[in-house]
């Protein structure tokens, strides 16, 4: 609104477009209905018009759920890059590995393909993973 | 669709919807492995291909990557399958149930995983529009739509048979004979792969010979099926060997093998 008290062309077309959409939202479904058919309009195609702009919506909200995880998924990669230190449970003798492997499995998911037999350095990972996911110390002990 | 299950889709599926997922590109596994809480790591393993480590709602998969890149997103995949089905789990699978493929019972868990794992990487969703018109299976077709979903094609052609257009079978054959094999939901249970390989079938070459791939050409049904009613039908096989194995796409054109005889034992 300009200051000398005449409304400007937008506002007045805005405060119609309000209008409209209150007299829209207060009508029942019938009374929607009946005046777009007699308006003339095709009922089928202002639906699917309406459902694909829903899809549209619904599809830009999820890319954007898509992106988020791509950017937290990146700070987690930085995140990793940094930390990397032997820890001391490596150390230790691999029967001693095993047994703490043993003793801490019944807490885990676990599932391996291909997987007969574990070697030190299958067993050393497992327990790196361990570490990772707060089952067991940097020492070996249990959490 | 970003809210509630749709009913058609399957789980792993879903998770592709609700990510707005829209093209094969986009599927990224080690994100869509992020996104269900766990983390993927590259490592030479001595032992295994592929393993999980879970704690509550966090997991650690770790793939060694010496076996290419369709194999290791068909591991992570798989990996993931036993993190939505089999949570708190403790599961080696040993080579040889790997290796009974669809022969193994629907229950067993490395057959859910597998499964999870396709429909991670190839989606009835985005799959199934691209070869609703395909006319005949052929390793090339096979080729063109594991190349767009970056996927094996040993993965992409049990998909296509399994539900694909044509009517087909897809045997797995190492020198000391049948591994595994899968069919189409429309090839009677009758039509039961022979354990050896006819020396007369193409496949035999590439089994054993130097050709890695062989044309599709006709064969009598005889050559690949061991009933009495074999040998008056005609059936089309094509060969493509893949780490030392011969995989071949049986096709079945004749109406009369499609049609059923017995009551259906479909599995």
């Amino acid at each position: 609104m300009s200051g000398n008290g005449k409304r400007h062309p937008r506002d007045q077309i805005d405060r119609l477009a309000d209008a409209h959409a209150e007299d829209i939202i207060t009508m029942s479904d019938e009374e929607f209905l009946a005046e777009l058919k007699e308006d003339g309009q095709d009922l089928k195609r202002l639906t699917a018009q309406g459902r694909a702009a829903i899809s549209k919506a619904d599809a830009a909200h999820d890319k954007g759920k898509l992106f988020a995880l791509r950017e937290s998924y990146k700070k987690m990669l930085a995140e990793q890059a940094v930390a990397a230190r032997r820890p001391k449970v490596l150390e230790l003798s691999l029967s001693e590995k095993r047994r703490i492997l043993e003793f801490n499995a019944s807490r885990l998911t676990l599932a391996a393909r291909h997987g007969d037999n574990a070697s030190e350095n299958d067993v050393d990972g497992l327990l790196e993973d361990m570490i990772e996911l707060g089952v067991i110390n940097e020492e070996g002990r249990t959490k | 669709m970003s809210s509630g299950q749709s009913p058609h889709l399957s789980a792993a599926e879903q998770i592709l919807r609700d990510l707005g997922i829209s093209t094969p590109e986009e599927i990224d596994i080690e994100m869509i492995a992020w996104h269900r809480g766990a983390k993927v790591k590259y490592r030479r393993l001595d032992d295994c291909e592929a393993r999980i480590v879970g704690n509550g709602d966090s997991a650690i998969i770790t793939v060694d990557n010496r076996f290419g890149p369709a194999r290791v997103r068909f591991s992570v995949g798989h990996e993931l399958g036993h993190w939505h089905h089999h949570r708190g789990r403790s599961l080696i699978c040993r080579s040889e149930d790997i290796e009974k493929g669809s022969n193994a019972g629907p229950l067993n868990p490395e057959r859910i995983a597998d499964a999870y794992s396709a429909d991670l990487l190839l989606p009835n969703y985005l799959l199934q529009p691209m070869i609703r018109g395909l006319a005949k299976l052929t390793w090339e077709e096979i080729g063109k739509v594991a190349d767009a979903f970056s996927a094996s094609l040993t993965a992409t052609g049990i998909k296509l048979v399994e539900t694909g257009p044509v009517p087909s079978l897809l045997v797995c054959h190492s020198k000391v004979g049948r591994r595994w094999f899968t069919r189409h939901r429309d090839v009677p249970w009758r039509w039961f792969p022979r354990d050896d390989m006819d020396a007369d079938s193409l496949a035999f070459e590439v089994l054993h010979g130097t050709i890695s791939r062989s044309r599709r050409a006709k064969i009598g049904a005889d050559a690949w099926f061991d009933r009495l009613d074999a040998p008056k039908f005609d059936i089309f096989e094509e060969s493509t060997k893949i780490n030392r194995e011969a995989l071949t796409v049986l096709t079945i054109e004749d109406e009369e093998m499609l049609e059923e005889e017995d009551a259906p034992r479909r599995r």
